[in-house]
């Protein structure tokens, strides 16, 4: 890379990750939440770092971000694109606020924005918006609807703070009363594993739920008996019968013949029949029921080829731990990369859009 | 006799011990470079299957599916280079710099036909992955993992 590439924009430093993680200074303390309110003085969750118990801080990838984030914003953009939108955008808003010190965590993934100081009031109003957020945990990562974490949140602060509970979860608190709430349930490893743990169930939800279509029986046995699909009143009743009637049948497994119209036929296919086969069975008892043959399985847009598994020569497997250091990092001009390990022991990502500019 | 055979032994410990040591050494000197292309898209729905071991990393991404396009390996000793050809007119290029019994330090160049766009250095746990994301290509993004294994 010439003098010429070598422009004023940090986007052309070779970055050495071999220096310390310096503490925070009082001002950037003073600007975090850590530093007020009487629960955070004798909260023994928080250590002489700094820093919540509990949150592990990777110190990789808070400096790369940092130093990222005093990046223009259409710079910042392109290093987190791929990245769900939400998250994209709560980052961005928070860079291109400016004056801004805070703490941000998502599931794993932490964010630690310093860039000045601004005004104590200011700062919490963005706490505010951002620890809610940040209480949400992965459920932010979610599609909509999302996850209601209240209840955990609730559950996670004890009896001694019924009052404040109550006015949590009727979404009375507001500025630093609220944020000081989300953050002590944050701090509270209880409450972290139970953020975690709804947040892999959040995961896991979202991956069923885009491996195919919900089936909709209910939309389909109105029209078919004449009722308004909108009119639900008697429903557990017409539900407790067809359940009934449903186990009294012998087992129907259509799911061979519906995959077969769906997916490709391959030897790797069966591996998703097996996660559909109880829908494919209950859609089938309904059908030989009503007597409806709608197309009720239904994938929004193609269903992967799964080919063979014997095709991997060697299959892929991740360690336990994957523990990357990155210890130089060089972009050309325009291009951004960013590190991120979103999960603890996860791999490290190396987010990169080289749509324009090269070294 | 008893002499001559208990001198015979001793003399041959020494290079016992040292064919030991270069064996380890021998088993040091080489990482497999295993490297994943994934295309992740709006255009498909779920996770190939011979990539379940990675979908949990890959929820945080706003795609619906995510498709193995290749696997390639290499067998790297120290200083050795292997050149991937990845979709989209790229190549990353990967030099093994140094290795020990718990990690194993990359150095990954990445280039599309314009020239040369990323240049890093990864110092990774044994057997570790990390992972090369957003290189654009066509619909959605590439996902390049990296696996250094040994």
């Amino acid at each position: 890379m010439n003098e010429a590439d070598r422009g004023a924009s940090s986007l052309h430093m070779r970055r050495s990750l071999s220096e310390p993680v310096l503490p925070l200074t009082e001002e950037e303390r003073a600007s975090l939440w850590l530093a007020d309110g009487p629960d955070t003085e004798t909260d023994p969750t928080i250590d002489p770092a700094g820093h919540p118990a509990g949150h592990p801080a990777g110190h990789v990838e808070r400096r790369e971000l940092r130093a990222a984030l005093r990046l223009p914003g259409e710079h910042l953009r392109m290093a987190l694109h791929g990245l769900r939108v939400d998250v994209a955008d709560d980052v961005m808003e928070l860079a291109d606020q400016g004056d801004i010190g805070l703490g941000l965590v998502l599931g794993g993934l932490q964010i630690d924005l310093f860039s000045g100081a601004g005004g104590s009031d200011d700062l919490y109003a963005r706490l505010d918006l951002l620890d809610e957020a940040a209480a949400l945990g992965i459920a932010q990562l979610l599609p909509s609807p999302p996850v209601d974490f209240a209840d955990t949140v609730f559950a996670a602060l004890g009896d001694s703070d019924a009052m404040l509970l109550s006015a949590f979860g009727d979404g009375e608190l507001v500025g630093p009363e609220r944020a000081r709430v989300t953050r002590r349930a944050l701090s509270e490893s209880a409450s972290q594993a139970s953020l975690q743990a709804t947040g892999r169930l959040g995961a896991q939800v979202r991956e069923a739920a885009t491996a195919g279509a919900a089936l909709d029986l209910w939309g389909a046995i109105s029209t078919s008996i004449g009722a308004d699909a909108s009119e639900t009143d008697g429903g557990d009743e017409v539900g407790q019968a067809l359940r009934q009637a449903v186990g009294q049948l012998p087992a129907i497994d259509i799911s061979a013949e519906v995959m077969a119209r769906v997916v490709p036929t391959a030897r790797g296919a069966s591996m998703w029949i097996g996660s559909i086969a109880p829908l494919m069975a209950l859609a089938a008892a309904a059908i030989v029921l009503i007597g409806i043959v709608p197309a009720l399985v239904g994938h929004s847009g193609n269903v992967l080829h799964t080919g063979s598994l014997s095709q991997l020569a060697t299959p892929f497997v991740m360690a336990a731990v994957n523990d990357a250091r990155v210890e130089g990092l060089e972009t050309s001009k325009d291009v951004v990369a960013q590190v991120v390990q979103f999960d603890e022991g996860g791999p490290t990502f190396i987010l990169v859009d080289d749509s324009v500019g090269t070294l | 006799m008893l002499g001559v055979a208990l001198a015979a032994g001793v003399c041959g410990l020494p290079g016992a011990i040292h064919d030991a040591s270069a064996a380890d050494e021998k088993v040091l000197s080489k990482v497999q470079l295993t490297v994943l292309v994934v295309h992740a898209t709006d255009s498909e729905s779920g996770v190939d299957p011979r990539l379940a071991s990675l979908a949990s990393s890959f929820r945080y991404f706003k795609y619906s599916g995510f498709r193995l396009l290749s696997q390639q390996t290499a067998d790297l000793t120290v200083n050795g280079t292997s050149t991937i050809v990845v979709e989209g007119g790229r190549k990353l290029k990967v030099t093994l710099g140094s290795l020990d019994s718990a990690r194993a330090k990359l150095h990954v160049e990445m280039s599309n036909d314009q020239g040369k766009v990323l240049d890093t250095t990864v110092n990774i746990n044994r057997d570790g992955t990390f992972i090369i994301s957003g290189p654009r290509y066509k619909d959605g993004i590439l996902m390049l993992p990296l696996r250094a294994s040994y």
